[in-house]
């Protein structure tokens, strides 16, 4: 039977040039490398990186860290961040990402996901969709790390990128990032409701009985941050938590 | 000991080298098809459409060397993984009607779907093995590898079939034809077993 994937996501920040420039790379690349190591020595499913500022400062994907994270990771590896052409897609292949994940190109470069999904197949394609909550309490779609509001609504995006052919969706909610409060269960509802293909919920986990709920209310894979880097709460435990309460994991 | 793993222009060919380079020196990735010539084991990976990969496999050259290879030395070792497995089938579907390398009879189509066993199916299931064959030496029954696929591997002859995987329905997992193998999870991706597959892989 197939197990709920328990994924943590690592930031790639707008410090990594700059610190770079002030000959700080190597200490900042070593956290994420060790964090690597660590999650890929710890029964994590997968691990999510993401570039929060590649698109909105026109920078190409960072192939040489990914190739550095990648030779430490023998779990699947997802990279997202600054791609809006095939040759980043393939160039992040080449460099050891197994899939790729697309925030903005999927709002707004319909033809990019073609591509993508005729060359390598759906599988490859994990469509990033980061929302907020509306007044009338439906929800919009944001591009550009969350800065850019796009005005569509979350299901006429989520529907077309299925249509389109993205094999899953990474369901970010802009309220509740970093606030480890628990997530958005309505909108993981909503989302899981509307299509048919597997969806990572993301934004606002704080303890493993959220966890719980994402999965109750839709979710098919848990993606978080905060909870294992400011908490001592780890993947492990998460896993035995859910397996307690009935849910199949992967030891 | 020659292994080479082709590169024939699709996916993640370099987790594969890294997973290999793990267990022996004696590996390497390329794309020159006059390496199949002298080589013991060949893997082929592969993400994509079966279409896809078939135009690539034949365009690359490759289709021909394997074909010879495989006619002149019926013991060559092949490993098919994912799109790599399907293509060492008959025929698929999958981007229009193509015929495969023929290597393991059978066909390729998609998997059933329902709302709450979505496709593709994606992440770590667990396999159930139902011959044993030395690929799985050492693998525990029921033991989870990651998988990512919309497609599965219908094949003529059931005694082809090493494991099965359930998910919307019972698919195969594991087949084989003596030493032509094909996995439909990723190995090089499924840590610890991943390895250990691996491994069975490089001292057939």
């Amino acid at each position: 039977m197939l197990k709920v994937r328990i994924i943590p996501s690592l930031l790639i920040k707008n410090s990594l040039l700059v610190k770079d420039k002030l000959f700080k790379k190597e200490r900042v690349i070593g956290s994420i490398i060790s964090s690597i190591k660590v999650y890929n020595n710890r029964k994590v499913d997968e691990i999510i990186i993401l570039d929060t500022q590649a698109t909105n400062l026109n920078q190409d994907p960072n192939y040489e860290l990914i190739e550095q994270i990648s030779s430490h990771c023998f779990i699947p590896l997802t990279v997202g961040g600054g791609i809006n052409k095939i040759e980043h897609v393939s160039n992040l292949l080449k460099s050891g990402a197994d899939k790729i994940s697309i925030n903005t190109s999927c709002i707004n470069n319909h033809d990019l996901i073609h591509q993508i999904v005729n060359k390598y197949g759906s599988q490859i394609l994990v469509a990033s969709v980061d929302v907020k909550k509306t007044d009338n309490n439906s929800y919009t779609c944001y591009t550009n790390s969350g800065t850019l509001d796009t005005g569509e609504n979350v299901i006429d995006i989520i529907k077309n990128l299925e249509k389109i052919g993205v094999g899953e969706i990474l369901i970010t909610s802009i309220d509740k990032d970093g606030m480890m409060t628990g997530y958005d269960l309505d909108l993981i509802k909503l989302v899981s409701k509307n299509v048919s293909i597997p969806i990572i919920c993301q934004g606002g986990c704080g303890s493993y009985q959220d966890m719980l709920d994402a999965i109750n209310s839709g979710a098919n894979a848990i993606c978080a941050s905060s909870i294992f880097s400011f908490t001592e709460q780890t993947p492990f435990e998460a896993k035995e938590f859910l397996k307690r309460n009935g849910i199949n994991v992967r030891f | 000991m020659k292994i080479i793993i082709i590169d024939y222009n699709t996916g993640n060919v370099k987790s594969v080298l890294r997973s290999f380079l793990l267990h022996t020196k004696n590996v390497s990735l390329t794309n020159n098809p006059n390496d199949v010539f002298d080589s013991t084991h060949i893997v082929i990976p592969g993400v994509g459409s079966f279409k896809e990969g078939m135009k690539n496999l034949r365009a690359s050259g490759f289709y021909d060397a394997i074909i010879n290879k495989y006619n002149n030395n019926q013991n060559i070792k092949i490993l098919g993984i994912c799109l790599g497995m399907q293509l060492l089938s008959s025929y698929g579907i999958e981007g229009g009607l193509s015929d495969g390398l023929n290597l393991i009879k059978g066909n390729i189509c998609k998997l059933k779907s329902s709302q709450i066993l979505k496709i593709p199916h994606v992440g770590w299931n667990d396999i159930e093995i139902v011959k044993n064959h030395k690929i799985i030496e050492n693998i525990q029954n029921h033991t989870d590898f990651y998988f990512t696929h919309s497609y599965k591997f219908e094949v003529d002859d059931n005694h082809n079939v090493l494991a099965k995987t359930s998910h919307s329905e019972t698919f195969n997992s594991i087949v084989a034809n003596h030493n032509i193998i094909g996995v439909q999870f990723h190995p090089e991706k499924s840590a610890d077993s991943g390895f250990r597959l691996i491994n069975n892989f490089i001292n057939l």
